[in-house]
Formats: C-alpha cells, structure tokens, sequence
C-alpha cells in the first residue's frame, strides 16, 4: 500500500513535467532536452533557499521562477541565434549543470527536517485529524504519505487547471497554433519566436516546479536527480496519448498526468516483482515503444476485423 | 499608397547559383485598385509578392506603405496591415486547431493578444454568420478540426480569415493554383465578392491568362524581374486573349534571340 501511495504520489508530482513536456514536445514539436537541467535546477534553487529557512512556498514559486529564466534561454538561442532546437536544449542543460552545483555549493542539499511543504501537510493533516496513521482496507497508510498525495493532488490539479485556462485565452491560442503552422501565425501579426520562447518558458517553468517539489517529497535536492526526466516526460505523454485516444487539448492534458501516473505505477509494480534495478531504463524503453505501437496495432486490427464482417468492400486490405 | 522604389532582389550572391529574381523594379498600387501580375515561371512574380509581404527584404530599393518606409518591417508587423492567401491551401489555416479557433486569432490580426478567453460567446456568433456566408456549410464544422477539410475549403476559410478585417492590402498568391477547377472558380466567385464589398486594395499573382484578363482593372506582366508591360484601365478592358498569348511569345523570342545572336556574335569574332 505504501509502494503504491509513493507512486501515485510521485506520479502525481512527475505530472507537471509532463504537462511541461506535452507544451515543448506536442504543441512545438521540440523534443526539449533542457528539462535534464531545468527539473534539478527547480530543485537546487527550492532546496537551498528551504535549508536557509525561507518559506518553502515563496521557495517553489523561486524554483517555478528559475525554470521560467531557463526556458527563456532555449527558447531566445533558438529563435534568436537560429540554433537547432536539440542543440539549444543540450547547450542550456549542460550549462545547468553547473550552475546547479554552484547554487547549491556541493552536489546534494538535504531538507528532510526543514520547513517544506511536504512536511507542513503532513503536520497539519496530522493535527487536523488527530492520529498517527490510518487504516484503509486493511492496510495502514502514514500521515506523511496521506499528506503528501493530498498536496500532490491539489497543486497538480490547481496548475493543470491554470494550464488549460491560459491555453484557450488568446495568448494561449496564438502559441498553439505558431507550434501547428508558424507561417500561417505569421501572416496574422503573430510574432512566431516570441510565441516560441514563450512557449519553452512556461515549458521549463512547469518542469522546475516538478523539481522543487519533488525535492520536498524526497527530503533533498540533488544534482544529479535530472537525468533521463525529459526521457520520463516524453515517455508520460506517449502513455497518456495512447490511454486518452484525443489530440483535444483538455483530453491532451489530462492524458499526460494519467500517464506519469500510470507509468510510476508500472515500473513500482515491476521493481516489486523482482525486476533488477539494473533495467529500469531497458523497461522504460519497451513500456513507451509499447505505448507508440500499440494504438497502430490496434486500429489496424479494428480496421481488418470490420473488413472482414464486409467482404468485398476493400478485401485488399 | 503602397509602392516599390527600385527594388533589386538576387538570390545565392555571388555563387555559381545567383539568380537575379527582381532587378529594380518599382510600382506603385492606387488605393481601392486590383492589380493583376502575370508572369511565368522565373519571373519574378513570387518574389515580388513575398517582398511586400516582407518573408524577406529586398538587397536594394524600399518598400513603401502609405508613406511609411516599412523595407525592414519583418512579416509579423506588416501582417497587421496585410491580409494574404497562400498558394498552398495548407499554409493559410492551422490544421490541428478548429475552424472557430482560427478565427479566433484572425479577428485578432494586428491586435495585442492577451489573457482574455480566445472565443467569447459574441465572437462565437461573428464566425457562425460571417463562415455561412461563404455558402460552403461549414457554419456546422466549426469544431471540426481543419485538417479534416478539404484544400478548396481551407482556401475559402484562408480568404475569410485574411479579410476578417479589412486589411490596407489584399495578396493573393496564385491562390486557385492548387484547386480543382471547380473549387478554383467557386474561390475566384467568393474572392470576387469579398473585395467588391469590402472595396479592398488587392495584388494578385497568377499564372493564370484567363483570371488575368477578367479580374482586376490592372494587368502587370514580369519577364526576368523586371516588368515587361503594364495595362490599366481601358486598355485592360480591351485585352484579349490572343493578344496576351502573343506578348508572351514576343517576350520569349526575345530571349531566344538574345541567346542566339550571342552565340553569332562569339562565332564572328572569338
């Protein structure tokens, strides 16, 4: 039951990288690599300023800040200085990773007894109810896992919200569509790189977030706790692509958090049943082939079944 | 109010590839006019287009816009004054987006965009009427998404957006040119129409003799980037078909004479 609270949990927080990726990979069609720096630099950022006591909200907003400027400089190397859209990503993730450790001074920051956000859900969960644990089904559950889900929860669904919202104002419309067909953007006044950069910035800003929050989950920041996120990212919005079925923005969304959700569950469930840690990486690479392929298959097989009910009516399918 | 002033445009200077597109050619378009330009390939005629909308700048000459020089203006700030139909039916309109969101961002060309919700209620109704007047049907399929649509009537849906308001300036870019016939003269119908009503200043290129002689009341016909013959009023109206066939071929003899008399001329004396 734990392992299964942690992952949704997780999952949950991991959500808003994916919905980070779904804007940068969906609508820009950029497969953008600066999340591997920007997801730590959420974090970095967060944990030092939560070790120095400042208040672990005006901390993560820090953190969502910090992406912010990181996406910002994708995005202006890109539109600006015409760099490929990998190349841009790869330059600014590899100068994060400096940066990061000069933000925190070495290569991990410990917050666990800090004031965070993690921890003051769990007290006031625990003082609101006035117990220790619960039991649920026959299993007990911590106030620290119940807490940190509740939170998970609320702020996944107050920024998927937020997201949505500012994707169906004008702003939000002009960006969706400079990633479907720039030149038409242009001819209607449409500044196509600011739109990009724009883009790139909400993108990286949503990732750190991600970061700085799950930095607070698990009790410290890390350097190296960025590496393979974009591949984790890409991989969420191709599982919830192939779950939701709809390229309709609100299904879009949803889908993406199902998937990071779906896709912590998975790999939990393998580590659980004995899968060596060693091959994390191999599964994660069958789930999302999985996941591309399996969508084509099965239209194809619909496709071939109802053919077969109409005989005549393109058998040489 | 809107005019070219010698405007030179060479593409791969100085390579083995250099091609001269347009060489000094200036032009000068009347408010309320339309004005045909009629050119075969290589004539410049797409280029011409492409440097008043401003996809690049000329490398000399300026372009003029009710006095202002915009020469260095990128596209996006001319757009706002601009409305432009592409050749490709694909370019005009945002495929994964719907047909209501497109306008939505059309009925915006040229305005500050902002957090305000992108199809409200009153723009909603707008679309609906203005979209059912285009006859098509498509006043039912503004969910739809546009790449579910057909090339003639993205088009339709490419010249509505582009009129949306009504813009200093009309480019319509061989617009018909990817349409079956019938879509091709039902667009000519509704692009008619459009500019009648709004009583918009129009350039239009076409490869097209036929359009060239029944629309407009200006005819420009380009020959190496530089214009080979222009036709107003009255003397537009009095253009014939045949006539037209017959400057083309004299323009091409002319070039085959040049080569050949080149190649008399090194025979003589080299």
């Amino acid at each position: 039951m734990n392992l299964l609270l942690g992952s949704l949990t997780i999952g949950f927080f991991l959500s808003l990288l994916a919905l980070g990726v779904y804007l940068s990979f969906r609508v820009y069609h950029f497969a953008d690599i600066t999340a591997d720096g920007s997801f730590p630099l959420g974090a970095a950022v967060a944990g030092v300023m939560i070790a120095a006591g400042i208040h672990p909200g005006l901390a993560t907003l820090a953190g969502f800040g910090a992406g912010l400027a990181a996406g910002f400089v994708t995005g202006t190397i890109h539109t600006r200085f015409r760099v490929h859209p990998l190349l841009s990503g790869i330059l600014v993730m590899t100068a994060l990773y400096s940066i990061n450790l000069h933000i925190m001074g070495r290569s991990n920051v410990p917050i666990m007894g800090s004031f965070t956000l993690v921890n003051s859900a769990e007290q006031a969960l625990a003082r609101a109810s006035g117990r220790q644990e619960y039991f649920f089904m026959g299993w007990e559950i911590g106030m620290r896992d119940l807490a940190a889900l509740g939170l998970a929860l609320a702020l996944v669904a107050a920024c998927a919200a937020c997201l949505y919202l500012f994707l169906r104002t004008s702003l939000g419309t002009a960006m969706r569509a400079t990633g479907n067909n720039a030149a038409m953007v242009r001819a209607l006044g449409i500044n196509s790189s600011a739109m990009i950069t724009l883009g790139l910035t909400v993108s990286n800003g949503l990732i750190a977030l991600s970061g700085a929050l799950m930095a607070q989950y698990q009790g410290f920041a890390d350097v190296q706790m960025g590496i393979g996120m974009i591949v984790w990212g890409l991989a969420s919005v191709i599982i919830g692509e192939a779950l939701v079925g709809s390229n309709r923005l609100g299904l879009a969304l949803a889908g993406a958090i199902m998937g990071s959700i779906l896709f912590r569950l998975l790999v939990a469930i393998a580590l659980r049943w004995g899968l060596h840690p060693n091959n994390l990486k191999l599964i994660t690479a069958v789930f999302v082939f999985a996941a591309l392929v399996l969508p084509l298959a099965a239209a194809k097989l619909r496709k071939e079944c109802a053919a077969r009910r109409a005989p005549g009516a393109g058998a040489a399918g | 109010m809107f005019e070219l002033k010698s405007v030179t445009k060479i593409f791969n200077a100085g390579t083995q590839e250099e091609f001269r597109a347009l060489n000094g050619v200036s032009l000068s378009i009347a408010e309320g006019s339309f004005t045909v330009i009629l050119g075969g390939n290589g004539s410049g005629k797409s280029t011409l287009l492409n440097l008043v909308a401003g996809a690049f700048f000329p490398d000399s000459g300026r372009v003029i816009m009710d006095g202002n020089d915009i020469t260095r203006w990128p596209e996006h700030r001319r757009a706002a004054h601009i409305g432009r139909v592409f050749q490709n039916p694909f370019t005009g309109t945002a495929p994964d987006m719907t047909v209501s969101e497109n306008f939505a961002l059309a009925a915006r060309r040229g305005r500050k965009l902002g957090f305000g919700l992108a199809l409200s209620r009153a723009l909603r109704e707008q679309i609906r009427s203005r979209v059912s007047e285009l006859g098509l049907g498509l006043e039912d399929r503004l969910e739809a998404q546009v790449g579910t649509l057909s090339g003639g009537q993205r088009q339709a849906l490419t010249l509505l957006m582009a009129t949306w308001q009504k813009p200093r300036l009309l480019l319509l870019d061989e617009h018909t040119a990817a349409l079956d016939p019938k879509s091709s003269d039902r667009l000519i119908l509704m692009t008619r129409r459009i500019i009648e009503r709004e009583q918009l200043t129009v350039l239009m290129v076409t490869h097209s003799m036929q359009q060239a002689i029944r629309l407009g009341d200006r005819l420009i016909m380009l020959h190496r980037g530089e214009i080979a013959s222009d036709f107003q009023g009255a003397d537009k109206r009095r253009l014939q078909a045949d006539e037209l066939l017959g400057m083309f071929d004299e323009l091409r003899r002319g070039d085959q004479l040049d080569a050949s008399a080149a190649e008399m001329i090194r025979e003589l004396y080299v």
